[in-house]
């Protein structure tokens, strides 16, 4: 890939509390290439949300802190970027949708002029020049009759509805970056349907990349073309779609691959619990729940990224030299995950438990 | 199936007022749950499916009285608790048990999570401390924590913790069912499956019935031994979980299982989209609740369109029905640039702007439709909006907008509430599913 858009390398996130430092991204690196969507995938304290609104700096400073590394935007490097300068990229050339539609939308203005205001913040238009074109956005996100709507208030409008509004107020500059975290995890799955079908539609006619966060495999495989998969503020794999799904290389991505219910197949859950992001573990971060593990696991840094396939590759020694990638690629999880798991990180019991269904 | 379920549901409605000025005057009705009847045996898994603001939360609620319902009945091991009085209903409640979605909203932070857990067995009459403390310490362990956790504070556990003990509570009493609102929903997804495979475990080890509420398909897939789907109040299809997945007969069903989205990339595009929002619960539909969204909602029968087609010219009708306004599309095409001001506008570039905005192309492909499309379009942009709205009314009806469809039984053993399951109606034109 030449020239990508965004290029984050060894980006280090913290926040400084009272109980300690919490390092919620530890060095990530992954690449946005122009008019691509890029899925970051995690559960809940992965550092998922923190890397993502590091780049236009949403993140409240202090406590939060970024401690190094760099996030490359069009050559621009943003973490030595002025905050006045930032304030233009904000909404101008990145844009953020967020999980809540309903807490980004101001209630006691209409939606029109919140996109008018969106519009005008970057663009020097009129009034009524931006009117039009908020309507024409409103138009283009699928809000019927958006001359009658624009004019609306937030509450009138149901919860996919007002996500499509949010939608057109990021759309308002033009963006080169869309960044979606959990643009769909309130709304109900028809409505999830539409919204990444929105999304798809959009990038083809405005052609912008996209960076869309999410806990949900299921919607990373209806829309990624690559996928970051994060853990504990580390990045696991990393791939195109296709390859991680056929051939997740990673345990840690097998393992939720694994886990997904409904698949019409036996569901085998991690065990363990999620590391305190307080005090990880120290080697790889998955290792006191990964039925892989070794003594090499358990001390010293996280693995670095390995080449798997072609743009593909995961932070596993697996994949390093005197080891067995097949080890990994060939077992079923289902044998080895009672081995390991839960034994440092979470109650003995949980172990036993998920080890003894084999249901 | 035997004869005599362990819980027994017909008819349940729960109804809530719309009020209006000091007086409360009733102005309307949020129909939350509007007459449903379903069955669960003991030890059986039922799944309640749908969207929110379906009623299925306010359908569990109802079940166990926390609210009472506005009619129905509910018969438990041969008893209708809508008749319980206070002391019959405080015993019902030992054998009858709820869990929430969000297990840290559910405990007392001031409490040990063995005093929450041993609470319901001292409301029920258990005075001896050391016998609670006993057997709460014991299921701590049932449930995959330990023993010592008995004096631990509900914010020193995880979420999938807490919904473990959670579990434990719930099952204190020994229970005959227990009715379950999300109770995975707010837990990661490689917690979620430990909880899923917990509570599988418990349930053959009681014996126990449950009740299972989630919008989540893929965990009810999981879990649950039977379905029922719920729409806007009612339940649309009730089938065994394999049938239900592999071959739903409710066009509602068939798109919600297909909007789920599945972990695999060579799968996109596959769904079934629905098109708007589901309507408001303090007036539904008329007919087939669903025959707004519906895709394959039938045609009548003197036309010859394809199911899209008609889709979109049913959605025009509607849209007409409700008071749609010229003079919008106007000023839309004025914000377009396509004109000076309203006045300016030609009709033809309104009529255009409608089939676009409906999907409909410029001709459609039957011609008698056509004629009638045309003329209440013509009648539409001359101001004439009644007349529009009669022409296009009478001829683009349909059977799923006049009858409410019955809950049939096909011989594949699934029940669903559509007009094509139900032979009485025929339909003409075949329906395509994709």
């Amino acid at each position: 890939m030449t020239d990508p858009l965004l290029s984050i390398r060894d980006l280090h996130v913290q926040f400084n509390t009272d109980e300690g430092t919490v390092r919620a991204v530890d060095g990530v690196s992954f690449d946005v290439a122009r008019g691509e969507t890029v899925c970051v995938v995690g559960e809940s304290g992965s550092g998922k949300t923190v890397a993502c609104e590091s780049i236009t700096k949403l993140i409240p400073m202090p406590p939060g802190e970024i401690a190094g590394g760099e996030i490359l935007f069009d050559g621009e490097d943003l973490t030595e970027t002025s905050e006045k300068r930032l304030e233009d990229i904000r909404g101008g050339r990145i844009a953020h949708v967020f999980q809540n539609p309903q807490s980004a939308l101001n209630p006691v203005y209409p939606v029109g002029a919140q996109i008018v205001e969106a519009i005008r913040l970057h663009r020097d238009v009129s009034k009524e020049a931006a009117r039009d074109r908020a309507i024409d956005l409103l138009d283009r996100v699928g809000i019927p009759e958006a001359t009658a709507r624009i004019d609306d208030y937030p509450h009138e409008f149901s919860g996919g509805m007002k996500q499509r509004v949010v939608i057109a107020m990021a759309l308002a500059a033009d963006p080169d970056l869309l960044i979606a975290d959990e643009p769909t995890t309130a709304l109900d799955v028809t409505i999830q349907a539409q919204i990444l079908r929105l999304l798809r539609d959009l990038q083809d006619e405005f052609g912008m990349s996209i960076v869309f966060v999410t806990h949900d495999l299921g919607v990373v495989a209806e829309i990624a073309d690559r996928v970051v998969v994060m853990y504990s503020g580390k990045v696991m794999e990393t791939g195109p779609v296709y390859d991680v799904f056929e051939q997740p290389s990673h345990p840690y991505t097998k393992a939720l691959l694994g886990c997904l219910p409904g698949q019409g197949k036996s569901m085998e859950p991690i065990g363990g619990t999620l590391p305190d992001p307080k005090n990880p573990p120290a080697g790889c971060r998955f290792h006191p729940r990964c039925p892989h593990a070794t003594a090499d696991c358990r001390t010293g840094d996280h693995p670095e990224p390995l080449d798997v396939g072609t743009d593909h590759e995961a932070a596993c020694v697996y994949y390093g030299p005197g080891y067995d990638a097949s080890v990994i690629q060939s077992d079923a999880v289902s044998e080895s995950t009672a081995t390991d798991g839960g034994s440092e990180g979470g109650t003995p019991a949980d172990a036993s438990e998920s080890g003894g269904d084999d249901r | 199936m035997s004869s005599d379920p362990l819980l027994s549901v017909r008819g349940l409605k729960k109804h809530y007022p719309i009020t209006e000025g000091v007086l409360k005057k009733e102005v309307g009705r949020v129909k939350a749950v509007d007459g449903i009847s379903f069955d669960v045996e003991s030890g059986e898994t039922l799944g309640l499916v749908g969207e929110s603001g379906c009623g299925k939360s306010t359908a569990a609620t109802s079940l166990l009285r926390l609210e009472d319902p506005t009619d129905g009945d509910i018969v438990f091991d041969g008893e209708d608790i809508t008749e319980f009085d206070d002391t019959r209903l405080k015993s019902f409640r030992r054998r009858a048990q709820m869990m929430f979605q969000d297990p840290s909203s559910s405990f007392d932070p001031r409490m040990s999570v063995g005093e929450s857990v041993a609470e319901p067995l001292e409301i029920h009459g258990m005075r001896d401390r050391s016998r609670r403390r006993r057997i709460v310490e014991n299921l701590l362990e049932r449930v995959g924590l330990s023993a010592s956790d008995f004096d631990r504070y509900p914010h020193e556990f995880s979420g999938g913790q807490k919904q473990r003990i959670a579990l434990a509570r719930a099952l204190v009493l020994n229970p005959d069912i227990i009715v379950a609102d999300e109770p995975v929903s707010a837990l990661d997804v490689s917690i979620q499956a430990e909880i899923i495979s917990l509570m599988r475990d418990l349930q053959d080890e009681f014996d126990l019935a449950i009740v299972f509420i989630s919008h989540d398909l893929g965990v009810v897939r999981e879990v649950c031994d039977r379905v029922a789907v719920m729409y806007l109040g009612e339940i649309v299809e009730v089938a065994d979980t394999e049938t239900l997945f592999t071959d739903p007969q409710h066009p509602y069903t068939r798109a919600l299982l297909s909007s789920i989205p599945t972990p695999d990339p060579t799968r996109r595009n596959e769904q079934i989209e629905l098109t708007g929002d589901v309507p408001s619960p303090s007036n539904p539909p008329s007919g087939c609740r669903f025959h707004t969204r519906c895709p394959e909602v039938i045609p009548p029968a003197e036309f010859d369109l394809d199911q899209d087609e008609w889709r979109h010219v049913l959605d025009l009708r509607l849209r007409v029905d409700s008071g749609l306004d010229v003079e919008d599309v106007r000023s839309f095409l004025v914000a377009e640039g396509v004109a000076n001001d309203t006045e300016a506008v030609p009709d033809d570039a309104v009529k255009r702007e409608l089939r676009r905005e409906f999907d409909i192309p410029e001709t459609l492909s039957d011609a008698a439709a056509e004629t009638v499309l045309s003329e209440g379009l013509d009648a539409l942009v001359s101001g004439d909006h009644d007349h529009a709205r009669r022409t296009l009314d009478e001829a683009f009806s349909t059977v799923c907008e006049r009858d409410a469809p019955a809950l049939e039984t096909s011989e594949r053993g699934s029940t669903a509430a559509c007009h094509l399951v139900d032979e009485s109606v025929t339909v003409e034109s075949p329906v395509s599913d994709d």
